[in-house]
């Protein structure tokens, strides 16, 4: 305890003499480690936060299932009948296009569209039909009590909505040639999470190329904002690190000829060891302990700067612990090096 | 000046190692500098070309059945519709986009080289401007026959006028779009060979009070959409992408500054001691300030010249193609860093006076 004490109050005394240095060490690596923060920050900009985790491991956007590899519209409707009761998928968006397709749009400038008629699953009887405002049928709108024939079974027009829709069951009845037809899933959601060995028989039931869920995504994109946070943190880390070194070690030459002193009176090695442990620790712990503070005075400043979300304290202490094993690492040389001399050699000649 | 080279040299010695970290932090300071600048003159640009242009009062014509509309229009007003066509360009990069005339009367649209295009003026081919991208490859004053590069298929001969400044062009989506390949033509006898075209419609509608009121049944359904309708919805997404590069051009330049602070500290003494030496042995005070002169010349110059090098790469990236990377910023930022060391060594110059030299000799 005397030893700390007479540590700390040597430390003490050394900065007030060098205060310019100290100073100027103290606010360098403060800025660095404010500057390391507020490029996590920036970054964390790009990350995709998600609210409901587990929703989003059981979410798979943009499903694509190959038709052509059915050979009739009721074995497509049986796949994804299977897929609802085996692994209570639940399709969102679920939409039917194809090249034969009798409705279509004109739009400005793109000239026709095939409409898609997405497939309901509530609210839509059978042989009923909502169609688009801007849809033609053999060149005519329709309205409400027309009927309109798709893929060889006719429909009664019950609605004139914002989209063309029929019923989901109807997909069994339909007489469209599969390899024509194009059918596109907003998403799927599944109602637990599903293992590695379920996805593939997923896959294959439907046909899919692929099944990445939100999360998946999320994990994907998130990795890379991670790699450019940490090469970010490295780059501000080296040179706050080259800083420290450098004014560290005038002070170490500075604090010279006072260890030289300790020695005469018979300190030991361990205790210029643990006094220069201190001072550089002292100056990697200080700054990052005001940096954070001053991070967390400016959170209403970062909103101003449209940048909401915080960064995670991980990856402070990773800044952190980079800093300080740098530092370390670079130091220790000439801290042995101080540690053999003589103290004639730290210039006590008095 | 081969002595005041090596004094300069000499000095740097002190702390070669502060020396690299304050050029690194240069570098990334006036990287930083040019892409915000960049990036908060395109803003400043857009918000000027709205206000010049009074476009609050200008409308998308968004209806399924333009012409019928458009006639109304004009027969209501005696005023033309704005009119903008797209083509098919050179590649997939490179855009064709054809202004009417009452385009070229209502948009107010600055060139950096060359002139304007004079409407009433036979070019002899197809009169264009052209933004920076292209700029490279194609002369003001000379006309070239454009081909797609797909299959050779000639698009038209072309003059080619001026280039657009700071390529900020007019949008179809509400506001103004940067784009650095892009070809804006005058082409009232359809001389381009066109395919894949595409088009929208404006309408100018400055000085008309009662037009509002006038079309609201077609306003209300968004036939004719307001100018305004997402125009500050789509400059707060610019704000947001924006400010974050204007708060890491305030974290480097911090940083850069206490990190010339700390080099001001760790060489100081040092260098008051030479110059104190310096004018022992009969040195002028302007020679001292050539010596500190060129010291700062070498410690600036090697940043300057690598962040030149980092814009030009970075024009090739991902970045370059959405952000304007002002060479101005850039120029400020070098200046800055600069000035800031140039005056802190003037001062320790100026106080190398007769008294101090005694002092800094007694020192040594």
């Amino acid at each position: 305890m005397k030893k700390a004490s007479l540590i700390f109050s040597e430390i003490l005394r050394d900065q007030r003499q060098e205060i310019k240095l100290t100073a100027a060490i103290y606010l360098t690596v403060t800025v660095c480690f404010l500057s390391i923060f507020v490029c996590f920050r920036v970054a964390e900009k790009d990350k995709l936060i998600l609210e409901d985790t587990d929703l989003a491991a059981r979410t798979y956007p943009d499903v694509f299932i190959s038709s052509g590899e059915f050979s009739s519209c009721g074995e497509l409707y049986s796949a994804l009948t299977e897929a609802e009761r085996e692994y209570g998928v639940t399709f969102d968006g679920l939409r039917l296009r194809s090249a034969d397709m009798p409705l279509y749009l004109e739009l400005e400038g793109l000239g026709r569209i095939d409409d898609s008629v997405r497939l309901s699953q509530e609210g839509l009887q059978p042989g009923e039909m909502t169609v688009n405002e801007n849809a033609l049928y053999m060149g005519k709108s329709l309205t409400v009590g027309d009927k309109a024939e798709l893929f060889g079974k006719s429909f009664s027009v019950v609605s004139v909505e914002n989209e063309s829709a029929i019923a989901f069951e109807e997909l069994a009845s339909l007489s469209a040639d599969t390899g024509s037809l194009d059918i596109s899933v907003g998403s799927i959601v599944t109602e637990k999470s599903l293992s590695a060995s379920q996805k593939n028989s997923l896959k294959a039931l439907l046909h899919s190329d692929e099944l990445i869920s939100q999360m998946d995504t999320a994990e994907t994109e998130n990795r890379s904002v991670s790699s450019d946070q940490k090469l970010i943190c490295i780059l501000i880390a080296g040179l706050s690190v080259l800083v420290i070194l450098t004014l560290f070690k005038q002070a170490m030459l500075r604090a010279a000829p006072r260890l030289g002193m300790f020695r005469l009176y018979g300190a030991k090695n361990s205790f210029v060891e643990a006094f220069f442990l201190i001072y550089l620790l002292g100056y990697i712990l200080l700054p990052f302990a005001a940096a954070t503070g001053i991070y967390a005075l400016l959170e209403g400043i970062f909103v101003r700067f449209y940048l909401e979300h915080d960064t995670a304290i991980s990856y402070k202490l990773f800044a952190l612990t980079a800093v300080a094993l740098l530092s370390l690492i670079f130091t220790l040389p000439q801290l042995v090096d101080i540690v053999r001399k003589q103290p004639a050699e730290l210039a006590v000649r008095r | 000046m081969r002595k005041y080279i090596r004094a300069a040299l000499s000095q740097l010695a002190y702390s070669p190692v502060l020396a690299v970290v304050l050029c690194i932090e240069f570098v990334v300071m006036m990287t930083c500098f040019s892409l915000c600048y960049g990036a908060l003159e395109l803003y400043r640009i857009r918000q000027q070309m709205y206000e010049q242009n009074g476009m609050s009062d200008w409308y998308y014509l968004r209806s399924g059945e333009n012409e019928a509309l458009i006639s109304r229009l004009e027969a209501d007003t005696g005023r033309s519709a704005l009119s903008f066509e797209y083509v098919e360009g050179m590649n997939s990069d490179t855009q064709i986009v054809i202004y009417s005339e009452a385009v070229f009367k209502s948009l107010d649209i600055l060139v950096s080289k060359g002139e304007r295009i004079d409407l009433s003026r036979d070019y002899g081919a197809v009169p264009c401007l052209i933004t920076s991208g292209l700029a490279g490859d194609y002369k003001v004053g000379q006309i070239y026959e454009l081909k797609t590069d797909f299959e050779q298929r000639t698009i038209g001969s072309f003059y080619i006028c001026g280039v657009i400044k700071d390529d900020v062009l007019f949008s179809p989506t509400y506001g103004f779009d940067y784009d650095t390949r892009h070809i804006i033509a005058y082409d009232p006898e359809a001389r381009i060979n066109k395919r894949m075209e595409q088009h929208f419609d404006v309408w100018n509608a400055s000085g008309l009070t009662d037009f509002a009121d006038k079309y609201s049944d077609y306003i209300e359904r968004n036939a004719i959409q307001p100018f305004d309708y997402y125009y500050s919805a789509r400059n707060e997404l610019e704000r947001e992408r924006i400010m974050p590069y204007v708060l890491l051009m305030i974290v480097f330049t911090t940083l850069s500054l206490t990190g010339l602070v700390a080099y001001g500290i760790s060489t100081g003494v040092q260098l008051r001691r030479q110059n104190a030496l310096f004018r022992l042995v009969g040195a002028k005070r302007r020679q001292l300030v050539l010596i500190t002169f060129l010291r700062i010349l070498m410690i600036v110059a090697l940043p300057a010249l690598l962040s030149f090098v980092g814009r030009a790469y970075m024009r090739t990236t991902d970045i370059g193609e959405t952000t304007l990377l002002s060479f101005r910023g850039q120029l400020t930022a070098i200046g800055l860093c600069f000035g800031v060391m140039f005056l802190s060594s003037l001062i320790s110059v100026i106080g190398t006076g007769r008294e101090s030299i005694s002092e800094r000799v007694r020192e040594m």
